[in-house]
């Protein structure tokens, strides 16, 4: 809300700070001031007020913060209404009020002889500085009157309004044009202020075109009245109109302001617009306000703010505001709740008003007494960490992509939408539903940083979302991968570098027991060529190159390689415990054979083959050379052989190597021994 | 033995290392007479024990300044010789070395690395909980609501599909879901923080962005107060930051707080002097906080007149903005190799 510095300044004898310092006291005491402006001979300082507070949208709220935080009194003149005997308000127009929690108090006044014209200079300046236009004395006045009480108010020509005001639902169908020359259609959950032909008003937001003030208008009535603040906020919404009045309704006001704010009203409008002021105030709801009382304690203050206040001082910050403070005994007060505070319902909220105006920077920081319990990390932050160092030191970046996905990815990847999570009120197109796999995002991160470098390297840590059933199902359903992708000149050299780094940080993780079996899973893949990773027995993922459909659509110019690994599984074998293995005290004999075998027995095979023909003293197996001939490779292995026990003789050596020799022969494949 | 023994080996040796050229050679003199177990002094030296005390007193010195000798020249000799030794080929020290393999971590997991040690080596558990949520955890169950407009500071996404429950389903606004997941499932004391994505339905810009990360605090027990807050923090914000930083809170509003405030910290700019980056106020709002509302502990089964605490939330983002002076919030999300290699 704009406030007017001068207009704040009319209210106090004393003269305020300056407006910068003024607005520095309010940023530390009560709401944020976003801007200072000059405006003529005046300052418009925009305050950021927010949602508790209604009786700050108000320069009246505002004056009694002043008031408080400066610890310096203000000047509130009385309200005098002079009243015309000759006439009745009641003798002009009744209103009735169909539904009571709609609109739990409607008062109206009337008033006769009106001259409208121009505003004066000082209401005309005021209402500037604080951003509004003026109209005409009339309307101008009401914006005054909301601007210094925070009530909302309205003016109808008297002469325009056919029968008595009902205040009820529009029906279906209904429509009105409103003093902006805008047609709204109403319907049964929109409140509106009636006569006994036409809607007059849609009810706490704008007024009708109809029975507006005009020129010519010689009798008006005040309306004055108070809805209930989630409706207001749903009309608001459902017609899409927001303006200064359903602002206020939506934050919440109180029922006492709503008699006092006509009453001002009608005094204003008789002083600048001249007029008769016919006597009696129609009112739907004259209830008696009875303040809420909260016991609060100054043990209570002193403990969730951690100081030791003392008693007078909190009793002084209260009274300032306006609350009512009766002490009860040594360390407990009763205080009473001023009817425009309705935000304040408990003792915390007390506190808040004490602390906020004393001041926070009175607060010491001290720190907290507790009991020495060291701190838990979730496995899910430990491992992560882990991986990132493994990771850079293979030369991978990570990447942070949006858990979104567009529509024009699900159709790249060939994703079935049936399993998607899709947004309802998506930002656009481009980000529609939640990502079922890391890297698509991934892939975009290859493709535009193409011009600036060949290798791409990226893996990220984070969810993906995939519905399994029909019904989302949140443990399921939103599981936390981590993923890589890497390009290479061609699918084998993606591929092994990829490889390369998922087996390197699941080694940081303390999983050896890698094994790959090629497995049906996620199209996006390429098929016959995509492993299911298991470590220890677990599954923890897949592995495999990308569909160059895919990635050629991407406009990604090599092959790309991924792995997605799921963390559920990694926390499972996850291990950071290292164990030492006696190191051998005897010395380890190296020899090597080459073996022929079909292009599509898998290197993991034979060397398995290796293994269990060897049967003992193997302690390595390593492929040091791969040639490929037409339909057949040759795979050379350096066998490392040693015990644990003895030197072995080269006799010992020979005969493990008869033995491997034996089983690879058996299974039809030539060997050469080297 | 006596002293003559000595002399003859003193002249040996002066025999010996004339016309001695390599190194190879001064070895094998030094071998020769102070050898370990062959050397002809050391064997004098052994037998030193075998004599008669005042045999011993004289030869002994003999042969200590014998020893001192040889080792004095021997030491010499080497240093003769390096000395006439071809100087070694000058190699260029500034030629940089070969190209070596950088990964990189991103700016956003380091900021939460930090976080997570600071804040665990005052004894905060790490947590993290589920980026889909409910209405009730997000919303309801933190003080807000329904049909109140402290929801409009929240745009939300919402998903198309229900949970099993038929209940709505959002993307969390804010990591203080977890406040109420944690809470109902441990008793206090506790304190946690909690780094995750977070949510907004809101236009992008040089500032915002609408898939983010958050880091939410929580501490609770049964004295735990404003004051408390202002030393935890302030002293998380000095490590982060490594400097000395002030702090001040002013008032704010937050639904599931009260009282509830924002934080500014000392410009790291200028230092609280006043500068543009700061808008010349000298403070750059750095969070929102405030002391956990009792209707957010009931929600969490937990008894407001027995436990009490605070709770905050800053911006990841923000946090790594500020400290590698980032001016753009978009480029975290844009995979740009020229952005994240600089980390």
């Amino acid at each position: 809300m704009i406030f007017s510095y001068n207009w704040l300044q009319s209210y106090f004898k004393k003269h305020l700070p300056p407006v910068k310092q003024l607005a520095s006291h309010i940023g530390l005491h009560v709401f944020e001031v976003e801007a200072v402006e000059k405006s003529k001979k005046d300052y418009s300082i925009v305050v950021d007020i927010l949602p508790n507070r209604p009786d700050c949208l108000s320069h009246l709220g505002m004056v009694s913060e002043i008031s408080a935080f400066l610890g310096i009194n203000n000047n509130i003149p009385k309200i005098k209404v002079k009243e015309n005997k000759k006439f009745r308000a009641k003798k002009f127009i009744s209103v009735k009020v169909e539904d009571k929690k709609a609109c739990p108090r409607y008062c109206a006044r009337v008033i006769t002889d009106i001259k409208v014209g121009k505003s004066p200079e000082w209401l005309r300046e005021r209402l500037e500085t604080c951003g509004q236009k003026s109209i005409n004395n009339i309307v101008d006045a009401a914006n005054y009157v909301m601007l210094e009480y925070g009530q909302p108010l309205h003016c109808f020509d008297y002469d325009k309004i056919d029968g008595d005001i009902v205040v009820r639902f529009a029906k279906k169908g209904e429509k009105i044009n409103t003093l902006d020359n805008n047609n709204f259609k109403l319907d049964k959950d929109i409140l509106i202020i009636a006569d006994k032909e036409k809607p007059l008003a849609i009810a706490g937001i704008k007024g009708g075109s109809d029975a507006a003030v005009t020129e010519k208008t010689k009798t008006i009535v005040i309306e004055s009245a108070n809805f209930n603040q989630y409706l207001i906020r749903n009309a608001s919404r459902k017609i899409a109109l927001r303006t200064d009045a359903s602002i206020r309704f939506e934050h919440g006001l109180d029922l006492v302001t709503t008699e006092i704010a006509a009453n001002r009203l009608a005094e204003l409008i008789a002083d600048i617009a001249d007029g008769k002021i016919a006597s009696g105030i129609i009112d739907t709801n004259n209830v008696k306000y009875k303040p809420r009382t909260i016991r609060l304690k100054l043990e209570d203050i002193d403990s969730l703010l951690g100081i030791n206040i003392p008693q007078a001082k909190a009793v002084n910050c209260l009274k300032a505001l306006g609350f009512g403070v009766k002490k009860v005994k040594q360390g407990s007060l009763d205080v009473s709740v001023p009817h425009n505070r309705q935000d304040v319902m408990i003792s915390q909220d007390l506190i808040e008003e004490i602390a906020r105006i004393w001041g926070y920077e009175n607060i010491e920081a001290k720190y907290p007494e507790t009991i020495l319990a060291p701190s838990n990390k979730y496995e899910k932050f430990i491992w992560p960490h882990v991986l990132r160092e493994e990771m850079k030191a293979l030369g991978w970046t990570e990447s942070w992509n949006y858990n979104f996905i567009g529509e024009q990815d699900t159709k790249n990847w060939a994703v079935d939408e049936n399993r998607l999570l899709l947004l309802d009120n998506p930002l656009s197109s481009e980000y529609y539903a939640m990502r079922p796999t890391q890297l698509i995002n991934l892939c975009k991160n290859i493709a535009i940083n193409q011009p600036y470098a060949t290798n791409l390297k990226f893996y990220e840590i984070g969810k993906k979302f995939v519905k399994d059933k029909k019904i989302f199902n949140p443990i399921e359903d939103e599981k936390l991968m981590f993923s890589g992708v890497c390009t290479g000149c061609d699918v084998m050299t993606a591929f092994l570098e990829t490889k390369k780094a998922m087996e390197a940080s699941l080694e940081g993780l303390g999983v050896t027991d890698i094994r790959y079996a090629v497995c049906k899973t996620d199209s996006w893949y390429e098929e016959h060529n995509v492993a299911c990773v298991t470590a220890n027995g677990i599954k923890v993922g897949v592995i495999g190159p990308i569909d160059e459909a895919i990635t050629k659509k991407m406009k990604i110019v090599q092959s790309v390689a991924g792995f997605e690994l799921d963390f559920d599984s990694i926390c499972k074998i996850a291990d950071s415990e290292r164990e030492y293995e006696e190191i051998s005290k005897f010395p380890s004999i190296v020899r090597d054979i080459s073996v022929i075998v079909p292009y599509d027995v898998l290197i993991d095979e034979v060397q398995w083959q290796i293994q269990e023909g060897a049967n003992a003293f193997v302690r390595d197996i390593e492929l040091f050379d791969i040639f490929e001939k037409e339909e057949e490779k040759s795979l050379s292995f350096h066998i490392i052989l040693q015990s644990k026990n003895k030197t072995l003789t080269s006799q010992d050596a020979d005969n493990v190597i008869k033995n491997i020799i034996a089983r690879l022969e058996s299974k039809e494949w030539s060997v050469r021994k080297q | 033995m006596d002293k003559t023994v000595i002399e003859e080996l003193k002249k040996s040796f002066e025999e010996d290392i004339k016309n001695i050229k390599t190194d190879v050679e001064i070895n094998a003199v030094f071998t020769k007479y102070l050898g370990k177990e062959t050397g002809l002094l050391n064997k004098v030296l052994r037998s030193l024990k075998d004599l008669n005390p005042e045999d011993r007193a004289v030869v002994g010195k003999k042969a200590n300044e014998l020893n001192k000798q040889i080792r004095c020249v021997i030491f010499q000799m080497n240093q003769d010789l390096k000395k006439c030794n071809k100087p070694n080929k000058k190699i260029d020290i500034t030629c940089p070395p070969p190209k070596r393999l950088r990964g990189h971590i991103h700016p956003i997991s380091r900021v939460f690395k930090q976080a997570e040690e600071i804040f665990s080596s005052m004894g905060f558990s790490v947590i993290d909980g589920p980026e889909v949520e409910t209405d009730w955890y997000n919303f309801d169950a933190l003080n807000i609501p329904k049909n109140h407009p402290a929801r409009d500071s929240w745009d939300t996404f919402w998903l198309k599909d229900k949970n099993s429950k038929g209940e709505n389903l959002l993307l969390r606004t804010h990591t203080s879901p977890m406040q109420i997941r944690f809470m109902e499932k441990n008793n206090p004391p506790l304190r946690v923080i909690v780094p995750g994505k977070t949510f907004r339905h809101e236009a992008i810009d040089a500032c915002h962005e609408f898939d983010f990360a958050q880091i939410e605090g929580l501490m609770i027990d049964k004295n735990i107060s404003v004051a408390s807050f202002k030393a935890v923090i302030n002293e998380f914000l000095n490590r982060f930051f490594n400097r000395d930083l002030n702090i001040r809170l002013r008032p704010s509003f937050f639904p599931f707080t009260e009282p509830s405030f924002e934080i500014d910290m000392s410009c790291l700019n200028c230092g609280g002097k006043g500068c543009s980056a700061c808008k010349h106020t000298g403070w750059l709002e750095i969070m929102g906080a405030g002391m956990v509302h009792p209707n957010v502990l009931k929600s969490a089964k937990l008894d407001p007149r027995i436990w009490q605490g605070f709770a905050f939330g800053m911006g990841a983002d923000r946090l790594a903005m500020l400290k590698y002076k980032i001016n753009d919030i978009r480029l975290f999300k844009s995979g740009d190799l020229r952005f994240l290699e600089q980390f």
